[in-house]
């Protein structure tokens, strides 16, 4: 699994960094989705596949 | 209603007729959809009173570019860092509230000072101005007064924000009042668009979060089980994933979200034409067959997903403040007066509609 993150899309919310703390953190001066590693360890999959379906900006991408 | 259909035309009170969506996906789809505006000087968007444009009721590129003042004060991080601020504001007031008469209004000794003082401090608004900004902001969500009445209320809160942040262009000052003034000073930022974005987090910021804590109060002493399950639970996973069913099954934003499409949209197989007003129904989205047993308060389920702060790029900007000033404000309330119950009869309590919230809640204890 690959993950990929629009900052552009991306509003802030921070529903990836509540949902998946070990792989989303959000930027100091905006907000915005800092991707902490781009391959999930298996152990996070579920978390990463959470916060895709949280995402109010569909600003996550996973592709196989 | 929802049962049978996602989008359902209704007719508004002045004759024209716009989409009531009422189901979680078609709710998530419109909200998300960029295409469907929210722009509050499009004649065509069903609402009744037109203020000055907050961006909560603009479209990009304008909403994102005042939205990105405040989204760093509101990420998890810096959220979370405000806990022991909030803690002690939770503390002060559950202790005078507690030692003052009983019964007494959980509304004015409880649910309203501490969303009231939190927001105070992340403004850099002075708490001693409470009275007026609450009275004004109550009158802005009372569905009873005429619109002159509520004219006069934002007109008095955006001159009295104007004023804060006029007074201190100069000096420096803590608060996102003080972050503005900087952003002003260097042109980067314009003064009045600045005094309605800080108007309406004051607003937002303590009338939403003292509803929630009220109805939620009010919720739990409906279901005494249910209310235990979050008193005697000190792990926080646990207390997270209740308010996250609390805030599912209360959705105080009942006609918050209105829209307008800018363009033909398929939504939930209904072709919704260019200037077509849409209502979304966050409580009814949040009543749908997506959540198993919807109507049942289980405060152990996944609420994840609810769509009681909206979706889309308005998603609410405080959601996570209010996430945490709940997750502190209630299991101490439940834990610290034990014996706590309704004062007055449950149908003697005045709801007001809207923004979902009650003008008082007597309790005793």
């Amino acid at each position: 699994m690959k993950i990929k993150v629009d900052v552009s899309a991306c509003i802030a919310a921070g529903q990836c960094a509540l949902t998946a703390p070990d792989m989303f953190d959000q930027r100091d001066d905006d907000g915005t989705v800092v991707l902490l590693s781009e391959e999930p360890a298996p152990a996070h999959e579920h978390a990463v596949r959470e916060a895709v379906s949280l995402c109010p900006a569909a600003a996550i991408d996973l592709t196989p | 209603m929802r049962e049978q259909d996602g989008l359902t035309r209704v007719q508004l009170q002045h004759g024209d007729t716009a989409w009531l969506v009422t189901r979680y996906d078609e709710v998530r789809a419109a909200l998300s959809d960029p295409r469907i505006s929210a722009d509050i000087t499009n004649p065509r968007l069903p609402v009744a009173v037109h203020g000055r444009p907050t961006f909560a009721r603009m479209d990009d590129p304008d909403h994102a570019r005042l939205r990105r003042v405040f989204t760093s004060a509101f990420t998890v991080k810096n959220v979370n860092l405000m806990r022991r601020a909030i803690e002690t504001v939770v503390d002060r007031t559950l202790t005078a509230f507690a030692g003052g008469r009983n019964p007494a209004d959980l509304m004015r000794g409880y649910a309203l000072p501490i969303p009231s003082q939190v927001i105070c401090l992340i403004l850099g608004v002075p708490y001693e101005d409470h009275q007026f900004f609450e009275e004004h902001s109550a009158t802005l969500f009372d569905q009873g007064l005429p619109a002159d009445r509520k004219q006069a209320a934002l007109t008095a809160l955006y001159t009295y924000t104007h004023r804060l942040l006029t007074d201190r262009l100069t000096a420096p000052s803590p608060g996102l009042i003080g972050q503005q003034a900087v952003l002003i000073a260097r042109g980067e930022l314009d003064l009045d668009e600045a005094a309605v974005s800080t108007m309406a987090l004051l607003v937002a910021g303590h009338e939403t979060t003292s509803s929630m804590i009220a109805l939620s109060t009010l919720v739990l002493l409906q279901h005494p089980d249910q209310l235990a399950r979050l008193r005697d639970s000190d792990d926080p996973t646990v207390v997270a994933r209740a308010v996250e069913e609390l805030l599912r099954y209360i959705t105080i934003a009942e006609t918050a979200a209105v829209r307008v499409a800018t363009d033909d949209v398929e939504i939930g197989g209904h072709l919704v034409r260019k200037d077509e007003g849409l209502m979304m129904c966050l409580p009814s989205a949040n009543r749908d067959g997506k959540f198993a047993g919807a109507d049942d308060l289980d405060l152990g389920r996944d609420a994840r997903g609810h769509v009681a702060f909206g979706f889309g790029v308005h998603q609410c900007l405080g959601q996570n403040l209010a996430r945490l000033e709940l997750q502190i404000a209630l299991p101490v309330l439940l834990r610290r007066l034990p014996g706590l119950k309704l004062a007055v009869p449950l149908e003697e309590l005045r709801m007001r509609l809207g923004i979902l919230s009650v003008d008082e809640l007597p309790v005793t204890w």
